[in-house]
C-alpha cells in the first residue's frame, strides 16, 4: 500500500520544500509567522499520524509532549544552554518519557487508551503548575532572542521548517519500512498481527516514541519564540485536538494527509476568523462536522478514489460516504 | 504514483500563492493619515466581560478625541483609529495577534490586553519590535522585572496594597487575629495573596490556612470546608471574577463566616454585586479606582464625570478596568502630542516622561514602567453601595466590622 516515491514525486516534494525555503525572502514577517504556525501544527499532525493514523491508537498526548519540550527548552536556556542543544535534549527526554509511559498505557485499547493519554497531558500541566522549577502558575521567562524582527522571524521559521522536514522524512521512511507495515497491521487487527509474528508491544512503543519526539522539538521552538510560558498555554489539549482534526481532514494514515490538512485548516480558520469575527468558531465547527460526514477518510483518500474512478464519480463517492451512517 | 504528483503540483502552487498573499496591503498603510492603535482583547471566552469593558473604555476615549478633531501631532490634527482583535481569552493567541497588529496593520502603539499573564506575553513581543505598549490591567511587579523599555502599566503595583489593608484591619475592635488565604493558581491572584500573606505575621496575624485552587475551578467546597473548621477572623479569596463570585456564594451556603471577608477581585465589579445581592454586603475589596474618588484631569474630567459617561452608555457603575483603559488612551494621546511625531522611539520616551493628572488619578511611571504615583483603594459594599474605607486620604465611609 505504501509504494516508494518516484523521482518525479521526490522532485515535486523538493520543489515544495524549496518554495518554503525561498518564501521568506519575498514575504512579510506576518506571513512568515503564519507559515511557522502552520508548520508547527503540521509537525503535531504528522507526529500524531504515527500512533493515531498508522497504528490506530487514538492518542491525546501531543499536547503533553509539546508542553514538555517547551518547558525543557525554557529551563535549560535559563541555565545557559544553547537553543539547538535544548531542542535535542527536549526531544530525547520526550522520547524517553514516551517509552516509559508507553509500556503501561499501550496495553490499553480504544477509549481506555485515549483517556489515559488525555490524563498524561493533564498530569504534566498540573506538574508545571505546581513545581518550583517550572515557575508554577506564575509561568517562566526565557531569554529574549537578540536581533531585529526580520532576523528572529526567519530564525524561528527555519527552525520550525527544519523540524517539519525531519518529521516528514522519518514518516516517509517508516511507512516504506517493515515497521510501517507492522503498524498498519496492528491497526487493522492487532491479534492477527501478533499471530503473524509482529512484536506488537515493541512496535506500538516505537510508534508512540516517534509521535512524541517531534512535538517536543516543536514545543522548544515555540517556547523560545514566546519568551514567556504559562502551563495552560502549552499543555493546551487543543494542540492534541488540532493535530487529530487536521490529520483526519487530510487523510488518516497517509504521509501527505497531515500536511495537507494542516495547511487547509489553518488557512480556513484564519479566513473565517477575519471574515466572521463573532461566530467564527461555530462556522469552523460546522465545516469540521460536514467534512467528517462527507470525507470520513480525509482529502487524500478522496483524491485517490477520484483518480481511480474519475472526477465524475465525486457525487457518488460523497453520497456513499454519508449513506454509511444510515445503517 | 501519478495521482500524488497532481497533488504536489497543487500544494506547490498553493505555497507560492500564499507566499505572495501578504504583499497587497503594504501601500495602503502608508497612505493613511491617522494614528493607528491596536488592541488584542479577550472578546470571547472566559474573560469576555473584561475584554468588552476594556474596549468600551478605549472607545470612550477615542470618541472624545476624534470629536475634537483628533490628536495634535506636531501641529497636525490626526484622528485616532483603534483596531480590535479577539484573542479568545487565550494568551498565545494574544501574542500572535499583537504581532499581526504590528507587522500587518502597522500600528503606532499597542493598548494592552487583560491581566498580568497576557500583558507579560504581549510585552515580550512589543519589546522585540520596539513599539510602545500601554497596559491598563496589569499590576504584578514581576511583569515589569524583565527590563522591558517599551511597556508601561497604568495600575499601581500590588505591593501598595498591604500597607493600607493592614492599617485598616488592625484598628478594628475586637482586633482580628487569624487569617486564612485561598487563591487561584494564576499570576495575579497568587501574587497579590503573597503580597498580603508575607506581611501578615509582621502585622500580628496568625496564618492559619493557605490554599491554591485551579484556574476556572467549578467547585470551592473542599477548601471552604477546611476554612470553616479553622474559624479565621479574616478570609482572603483571590482570583478573577468567576472564581471569587462562586467562592463567595459557596462560602455563604456553607456558613463560612469570617469577621472580615476580603475578596480580590470583588464587589468593585457591578457584576459581582448584581449576582450576589445582599450577600455582597460588607465584603471588603480593593481596587485601583472608583468613581467616588476625588480625581480630576483636563481631558475626560473627574472620576464622577467618567462615571456619568459610563452610566449613560451602559446604565451601570464603571469599574477600574474600564477607567484604566480610557486613561491609557489619554496617556497615549499626551505622549503623541509631546513627541510631536509618531516615531516609536520618541513616543516611548514621551510616555516615560508622563506626569499627568487624570480622572483615573495621577499617572507617572517609575523606571520599570509602573504607575507608582497612583494608589490602591479599599472598598466595602454597604447597603448595596460601594464606600471607600481606606486609605484615610481618600476614604468617604467608615468600615463596618464585623460583617
Amino acid at each position: 500500500m505504501f509504494k516508494p516515491w518516484s523521482k518525479i514525486q521526490w522532485f515535486l516534494m523538493g520543489m515544495g520544500v524549496f518554495a518554503l525555503i525561498l518564501m521568506p525572502s519575498f514575504s512579510e514577517n506576518d506571513v512568515i509567522r503564519k507559515w511557522m504556525d502552520i508548520l508547527m501544527i503540521a509537525i503535531l499532525a504528522t507526529s500524531w499520524n504515527f500512533i493515531g493514523g498508522l497504528t490506530g491508537y487514538p492518542s491525546f498526548a501531543p499536547a503533553a509532549f509539546f508542553g514538555l519540550g517547551a518547558y525543557i527548552t525554557a529551563i535549560l536556556m535559563n541555565a545557559g544552554f544553547n537553543f539547538f542543544l535544548t531542542l535535542a535534549i527536549g526531544s530525547a527526554f520526550g522520547g524517553v518519557i514516551a517509552l516509559l509511559l508507553g509500556i503501561p498505557i499501550l496495553r490499553l485499547r480504544g477509549h481506555y487508551f485515549a483517556i489515559a493519554t488525555f490524563g498524561v497531558a493533564e498530569f504534566f500541566r498540573e506538574m508545571a503548575d505546581n513545581l518550583r522549577i517550572t515557575g508554577g502558575g506564575d509561568g517562566i521567562n526565557l531569554p529574549q532572542i537578540i536581533g531585529g524582527p526580520d532576523y528572529f522571524t526567519r530564525f524561528f521559521y527555519f527552525s520550525m521548517l527544519g523540524v517539519a522536514v525531519l518529521a516528514f522524512l522519518v514518516q516517509y521512511f517508516v511507512t516504506r519500512h517493515r515497521l510501517g507495515y507492522g503498524l498498519v497491521a496492528i491497526r487493522e487487527n492487532e491479534d492477527a498481527a501478533a499471530m503473524t509474528g509482529i512484536d506488537t508491544t515493541k512496535y506500538k512503543i516505537i510508534a508512540f516514541v516517534l509521535s512524541s519526539v517531534f512535538p517536543a522539538m516543536a514545543g522548544g521552538v515555540y517556547a523560545y519564540r514566546a519568551a514567556f510560558l504559562e502551563p495552560i498555554d502549552v499543555f493546551d489539549i487543543l494542540f492534541s485536538i488540532k493535530a487529530i482534526v487536521m490529520t483526519m481532514l487530510g487523510g488518516v494514515g497517509t504521509v501527505m494527509g497531515p500536511l495537507v490538512g494542516s495547511f487547509l485548516m489553518e488557512y480556513l480558520a484564519d479566513y473565517l476568523w477575519s471574515a466572521f469575527t463573532e461566530f467564527h468558531s461555530m462556522l469552523l465547527g460546522i465545516i469540521i462536522v460536514l467534512s467528517v460526514l462527507f470525507l470520513p477518510r480525509g482529502l487524500m483518500h478522496l483524491f485517490q478514489e477520484l483518480r481511480l474512478k474519475g472526477w465524475r464519480s465525486l457525487g457518488a463517492i460523497l453520497r456513499n460516504n454519508i449513506q454509511r451512517f444510515r445503517v | 504514483m501519478k495521482r500524488c504528483g497532481l497533488l504536489f503540483t497543487f500544494v506547490a502552487v498553493f505555497f507560492f500563492s500564499l507566499g505572495f498573499a501578504g504583499y497587497s496591503d503594504i501601500q495602503t498603510a502608508e497612505a493613511a493619515r491617522e494614528i493607528k492603535l491596536g488592541a488584542a482583547l479577550p472578546l470571547t471566552g472566559a474573560l469576555a466581560t473584561e475584554g468588552k469593558k476594556q474596549r468600551a473604555g478605549y472607545e470612550i476615549w477615542r470618541e472624545r478625541v476624534n470629536a475634537q478633531g483628533g490628536v495634535n501631532v506636531g501641529g497636525k490634527k490626526m484622528k485616532v483609529k483603534i483596531i480590535y482583535l479577539d484573542y479568545e481569552s487565550k494568551t498565545p493567541t494574544a501574542t500572535k495577534l499583537a504581532e499581526r497588529l504590528i507587522t500587518r496593520e502597522k500600528v503606532d502603539l499597542i493598548l494592552g490586553p487583560f491581566g498580568s499573564g497576557a500583558t507579560k506575553s504581549v510585552g515580550a513581543i512589543t519589546e522585540r519590535y520596539q513599539i510602545p505598549l500601554i497596559a491598563p490591567v496589569a499590576s504584578s511587579e514581576p511583569i515589569f522585572d524583565q527590563g522591558y523599555k517599551y511597556m508601561f502599566g497604568m495600575l499601581a503595583p500590588n505591593s501598595f496594597l498591604p500597607n493600607s489593608f493592614f492599617e485598616l484591619i488592625k484598628k478594628q475592635k475586637p482586633r482580628p487575629r487569624t487569617m486564612a488565604f485561598a487563591t487561584r493558581n494564576d499570576f495575579f491572584p497568587r501574587y497579590i495573596t503573597k503580597a498580603i500573606r508575607s506581611q501578615a505575621k509582621k502585622n500580628g496575624f496568625m496564618d492559619v490556612y493557605y490554599a491554591e485552587f485551579p484556574k476556572d475551578s467549578k467547585d470551592h467546597s473542599t477548601w471552604l470546608t477546611i476554612v470553616k473548621s479553622k474559624k479565621p477572623d479574616v478570609l482572603m479569596i483571590a482570583g478573577y471574577l468567576p472564581d471569587t463570585l462562586l467562592a463567595t456564594k459557596q462560602a455563604n451556603e456553607l456558613g463560612v463566616n469570617p469577621k472580615i471577608l476580603f475578596t480580590m477581585v470583588g464587589p468593585v465589579y457591578s457584576q459581582f454585586t448584581d449576582a450576589l445581592g445582599s450577600t455582597a454586603n460588607n465584603i471588603l475589596t480593593a481596587a485601583w479606582w472608583g468613581e467616588a474618588l476625588d480625581y480630576k484631569g483636563d481631558f475626560i474630567g473627574s472620576a464622577s464625570d467618567f462615571g456619568k459617561i459610563w452610566r449613560k452608555k451602559f446604565g451601570k457603575e464603571p469599574d477600574y478596568v474600564a477607567a484604566a483603559s480610557a486613561a491609557a488612551g489619554i496617556v497615549a494621546q499626551r505622549a503623541f502630542e509631546a513627541a510631536g511625531t509618531l516615531n516609536k522611539q520618541k513616543v516611548r520616551d514621551a510616555i516615560a516622561k508622563t506626569n499627568l493628572q487624570t480622572f483615573f488619578g495621577p499617572v507617572k511611571f517609575d523606571k520599570r514602567g509602573q504607575n507608582t504615583s497612583s494608589a490602591i483603594v479599599l472598598f466595602q459594599v454597604q447597603g448595596g453601595k460601594r464606600k471607600t474605607v481606606g486609605p484615610p486620604s481618600v476614604a468617604n465611609g467608615t468600615f463596618n466590622y464585623p460583617r
